[in-house]
């Protein structure tokens, strides 16, 4: 396993399939590019945020095999484990400490203020937030009154390239029909280098639709070489051989060109940092060791000399298999390692260690050969 | 001569300072980028510098990293860190007295330790002194980066976004002594306009990944071979694919070399519990130490010992290799152009020696090669080309990242998302207090300014990537909701007038960085 393949080359969340990965799980046909999909949104929805627990991915889709999962999930452990104020530097300053916030039950949720937002993912995709209050729920309602309840909640996003937007010029529109208990949405807008606009509201039956907020405006960025050329820099067509290659030419989503280099530069960083992640060693790392014993620290008047010898017999298999030294049980730590440590006595010995998987399917075994002779004198 | 290259290494690193804590996990990414990169590269660097080779390369510092690297608490824990290393490979020395295959290794990584330990304590501990005289030798272009790496395309608010840049630009200057030509923008984010917030604090070029330049309008002359300029006079400078993937690429990159060492057989692992706890996390978690005996041998979970001698000579190997190839490029390129051609070459710089253990190896060998052994290319810095080609193309980088599929999905999908309503919260928040604050008393200010701090270290687009790539999740939820929160409060006891000040001195003490930020920053 190199190093570098640990980064694999389509990160996850990135299958090369047609599906588009939702904060729950579960996975929604990607629009397929065509003109039809292209009318219009097909979506993916997203859970309620909060205060529902972080997600933490897991994309078995992508999952790559080297990547074991369960050294991972130790290391979340540990690291709650260290959410413990339990080593308090003696350095600290000040007298009173203050534990570590809850920040889980202080973290706010929302922040009662009816807004939405509105972010461009890359050129086809815009992602949206958005939070509506009570009270604006309420208002509502008292000025639709009956029609109120024949209404969905609903965004509409309105394409307002080269337009001072006033709720009608849009170039054009298009509504989204989001579930129940959403807050946030990604939006296939489908065309790059347009400016876009989002409202959320409620769609009435009578054709109305009436917003509660309007976000800001943002542009999808271009997707392919730019046609505009200066006039002043022309360029020649030996230049545009080389210095745009052939694979920079077609249109559409990012290419393969960028992404081959791109996933790896920016998996670059953290994913290496740390070392959160090791591909198991599985039977190999046998590796003996011999130790001294520990210096005499008796100060003792009479000159002494002793000699002691101790092997260590250690190594590592799966967590869940069972080892056995010379026909007595190992105990394996919760990580598959063991180690024992011997005085090892005189003359020649054997020692059998032998590994038995879980499900009884395989087993594989060593025998060491020990041999000490110790003498008196040089 | 025919063209340039341009070696741009990004150091960076969260901050990741915790000082309530004697032994913290994530610090430790830290120390091994300070003992496995940049003390390597330095040495490198230092090296070159005595026998009189003439090399460039431009690296960003950002300010979490130049923050930590002078923060006196984490220099001290760097030592205790490097002097527990030494302590562990002197035992491992006589561990393998008799195990040749091993005791070369466990020679070399003591004798590293040692001398890093040693280059350490010669600057004071602080490695910004280091780098501030490679610098000042005038071949080491140090340039910065967003405050707390923040995101900017995806920040909205532009005050918030001044603030990134405003921070970072002061910071550097504080530990630099000069204000930074360029700017590595986090995750090589760029979107149109934001080069004029660039601008406004003197910034004169940044880079973009190659279809950022690629896609500019109109169509840049030269691709990513020369800079253009934006609309605003700041330069922008293309990642070059093909060097790129030499490097990067898990197929054919240098470091899949199966001579490398590898990274993931590590004694924190391997070795007898009993000997090696006192080497790994204090709560008895078994960890990488960074002392690592194997190659990567290839796929297979059966790994042959390590030869530093053999390693070496690879990457003097992949170094000619990756000289021959620039070489040949340049020699393509500058037939067609009426300019000289500049190849942009940007990593990380922790991808070096941490990642790639013989990357600093490769680096001089590159250097040197490039110094005696041919005429095509030469090295140059962004600033120099500027100097040289002071007339360019106008022309607006398209809207990009270096992430995957190269726009934003990386930091904005469904594991991260939930960030950004509370990261865009709080600084419209922050804005607000600016604004409502004009002569505030002390411990006022003192509030102020902590919320300032808090606001950037949730901006950190570390803690989005983290929980995109899935490790460490835990810390990046509790990095992100631990400084929200701590913005929240600030925000309620300001707008109450009741600010408890035990509190805000627990904050401060915990999340020092910036320590002259000036709220108003946000006005």
């Amino acid at each position: 396993m190199g190093p570098i393949s640990k980064n694999p080359k389509r990160p996850p969340g990135a299958s090369g399939d047609d599906t588009i990965k939702l904060s729950s799980g579960k996975k929604v046909k990607k629009p397929a590019a065509g003109p039809l999909a292209k009318a219009r949104a097909k979506l993916s929805k997203n859970k309620p945020l909060l205060p529902v627990k972080p997600v933490v991915k897991k994309d078995p889709e992508t999952a790559v095999p080297s990547q074991p999962a369960k050294p991972a999930e130790s290391k979340q452990k540990q690291e709650e484990k260290q959410d413990l104020p339990s080593k308090i530097l003696t350095e600290k300053p000040f007298s009173v400490f203050i534990p570590d916030e809850d920040y889980n039950a202080l973290f706010p949720s929302f922040y009662n203020e009816t807004c939405i937002v509105l972010l461009a993912r890359d050129s086809h995709w815009l992602f949206t937030y958005w939070e509506v209050t009570r009270d604006s729920v309420a208002s509502m309602k008292e000025r639709l009154g009956e029609s109120f309840n024949s209404g969905t909640v609903m965004l509409r996003v309105y394409d307002v390239t080269n337009v001072i937007f006033d709720g009608r010029n849009a170039n054009r529109y298009f509504d989204v029909r989001i579930s129940e208990g959403a807050s946030s949405w990604y939006l296939h807008a489908g065309d790059p280098n347009r400016r876009w606009l989002a409202e959320i509201g409620m769609f009435l039956h009578d054709g109305r639709f009436i917003p509660y907020a309007r976000s800001n405006t943002i542009k999808t960025p271009a997707d392919c070489i730019a046609s505009v050329m200066d006039e002043e820099w022309v360029i020649s067509e030996e230049l545009m051989k080389r210095a745009y290659p052939k694979e920079w030419h077609m249109q559409g989503d990012w290419n393969e060109n960028a992404a081959e280099s791109g996933t790896a530069a920016a998996a670059g960083t953290l994913n290496t940092m740390g070392g959160s992640e090791r591909v198991h060693g599985g039977s190999s790392g046998w590796l003996s060791s011999w130790s001294s014993p520990g210096s005499g620290k008796e100060k003792t008047p009479i000159f002494w000399f002793r000699v002691g010898t101790e092997i260590i017999i250690y190594g590592a298999t799966e967590p869940d298999a069972s080892v056995t030294m010379n026909g007595k049980p190992v105990k394996l730590a919760g990580d598959g390692t063991f180690g024992t440590r011997f005085n090892l006595n005189e003359g020649e010995h054997l020692v059998a260690i032998e590994a038995r998987s879980a499900d009884g399917k395989f087993t594989k075994a060593f025998t060491i050969d020990v041999s000490k002779c110790t003498k008196e004198g040089k | 001569m025919k063209g340039y290259l341009s070696v741009v290494l990004h150091a960076h690193l969260p901050y990741v300072r915790h000082p309530e804590h004697a032994d913290f996990l994530e610090e430790d990414w830290l120390y091994e980028a300070i003992f496995e990169t940049y003390i390597p590269l330095l040495l490198v660097y230092e090296r070159l510098l005595k026998d009189g080779v003439d090399f460039r390369v431009t690296m960003s510092l950002t300010p979490p990293l130049l923050s930590m690297l002078s923060d006196p608490l984490l220099q001290d824990r760097a030592l205790n860190y490097i002097e527990k290393l030494i302590d562990l490979t002197s035992k491992e020395k006589k561990r393998t007295e008799y195990q040749e295959e091993f005791k070369k290794s466990a020679d070399m990584y003591n004798w590293k330790f040692v001398e890093a330990r040693d280059y350490f304590l010669r600057y004071g501990k602080n490695l910004v002194n280091a780098f501030r005289k490679v610098q000042d030798a005038g071949k080491l272009e140090i340039i910065t980066c967003c405050a707390t790496h923040g995101y900017l395309p995806l920040m909205i608010n532009q005050k918030a976004i001044n603030a990134q840049i405003k921070v970072a630009v002061d910071t550097h200057e504080k530990h630099l002594g000069r204000k930074p030509n360029g700017i590595w923008l986090a995750e090589c984010a760029y979107f149109p306009g934001v080069d004029y917030t660039l601008k406004d604090h003197g910034i004169k070029f940044f880079f973009v990944d190659t279809h950022g330049i690629m896609y500019g309008v109109p169509r840049p002359k030269y691709g990513i071979f020369a800079p253009v300029f934006c609309p605003s006079g700041v330069a922008a400078f293309g990642r070059d694919v093909e060097s790129s993937k030499q490097v990067w690429s898990a197929k054919e990159g240098y470091p899949g070399d199966t001579n490398y060492r590898d990274f993931y057989r590590d004694v924190g692992f391997d070795l007898e519990y009993e000997y090696i706890k006192p080497y790994i996390n204090s709560n008895g978690t078994r960890t990488f130490t960074g002392v690592k005996y194997y190659k990567i041998t290839g796929e297979t979970a059966h790994k042959e010992p390590y030869d530093p001698q053999f390693a070496l000579e690879r990457s003097a190997e992949h170094a000619g290799n990756f000289l021959f190839n620039r070489g040949k490029q340049i020699e393509w390129l500058a037939s067609g152009m009426d300019r000289k051609p500049i190849i942009i070459s940007p990593y990380d710089a922790e991808l070096y020696g941490h990642w790639w253990y013989e990357g600093p190896d490769f680096l001089n060998f590159l250097f040197r090669k490039m110094h005696y052994d041919q005429d095509i290319i030469k090295m140059i810095t962004p600033s120099e080309y500027l100097a040289e080609y002071p007339v360019n193309q106008v022309s607006a980088p398209c809207e990009s990242s270096w992430g995957y599929k190269g726009y934003h999905e990386v930091w904005l999908e469904g594991g991260n998302d939930w960030v950004y309503r509370h990261l865009h919260k709080a600084a419209d928040r922050m804005c607000e207090l600016a604004e409502k604050f004009n002569s505030p008393g002390d411990l006022e200010r003192r509030a102020l300014n902590q919320a300032a701090r808090e606001l950037l270290l949730a901006q950190s687009s570390d803690w989005a990537f983290i929980m995109k790539t899935g490790t460490n999740v835990n810390y990046a939820v509790r990095r992100t909701k631990e400084h929200i929160v701590r913005f929240t409060r600030l925000y309620d006891s300001l707008s109450s007038g009741k600010i408890d000040q035990t509190y805000l001195s627990e904050i401060e003490y915990k999340d020092n960085i910036f320590p002259e930020i000036d709220y108003k920053v946000y006005g």
